[in-house]
């Protein structure tokens, strides 16, 4: 994968990504899905998808910068509501510019 | 040594099996360090090549050892925000195991009065299982 991806390509491809991992239907995920409260991903999950999105677009992620946008006093209750599609799709957009 | 807190964490043996064949260069980077390695049946780095009771065995250790560090995660209370990586949690030993923590995590422990991080976990072909205590000097 290369730069200049576009939003909407990048959903498509992170949609893919989370429907093969947690062998849900890709139909039902989009960019407002919470991966910890609708999904209800376990650790194992997220290390599996974090894997994929490594893969697909050719970076590491480094967790320090993905979770950057929570802040230092952000409590679990705002990132379960947060964790959604569409902050995968930013923070991997970002990566790409 | 008084218990200050306790987790527990249950993790499938087959997913941890396709995590480890999807991803096992990044499995070894990020998730398991020597130390939680050293009691598997052979090293990780030959997975590709296991087959049969090895396998099934290694599978099992990892995904115990996995479990682990998802309880020791939860004793310590680590904002979902934090980051870091699963190997600055290394696991040493396998049914009885302590739970040694690497920067940044060892500061938290410390920060909450934790001194020891000890275990027990139990695995069959389905499901690993994995309980920790954090334990306090008094």
């Amino acid at each position: 994968m290369t730069e200049n991806l576009s939003p909407e390509k990048i959903l498509a491809v992170i949609v893919s990504i989370i429907g093969e991992a947690l062998m849900v239907d890709p139909q039902s995920i989009s960019g407002k899905t919470r991966l910890f409260a609708d999904l209800e991903s376990e650790s194992i999950d997220i290390v599996d998808i974090r894997f994929r999105i490594e893969l697909a677009f050719g970076f590491k992620i480094d967790q320090t910068d993905l979770m950057s946008r929570f802040g230092s006093q952000a409590g679990n209750s705002e990132v379960i509501e947060g964790f959604t599609v569409d902050y995968l799709v930013e923070y991997v957009a970002n990566r790409l510019k | 040594m008084s218990t200050i807190a306790i987790g527990i964490d249950i993790v499938s043996v087959s997913r941890m099996h396709t995590l480890l064949e999807n991803h096992l260069d990044r499995i070894r980077d990020t998730v398991f360090s020597s130390a939680d390695t050293e009691d598997l049946p052979s090293n990780l780095s030959h997975f590709k090549y296991l087959t049969g009771a090895q396998l099934e065995q290694t599978c099992r250790i990892l995904a115990l050892k996995f479990a682990a560090k998802e309880a020791a995660i939860k004793v310590l209370g680590i904002p979902l925000r934090t980051a870091f990586e699963l190997k600055h949690l290394a696991v040493r030993g396998c049914h009885q195991f302590t739970v040694q923590l690497a920067p940044p995590l060892s500061q938290l422990a410390r920060s909450k009065s934790i001194s020891r991080l000890v275990g027990s976990g139990s695995a069959n072909i389905d499901y690993a299982i994995a309980t920790v205590i954090g334990e306090r000097n008094d």
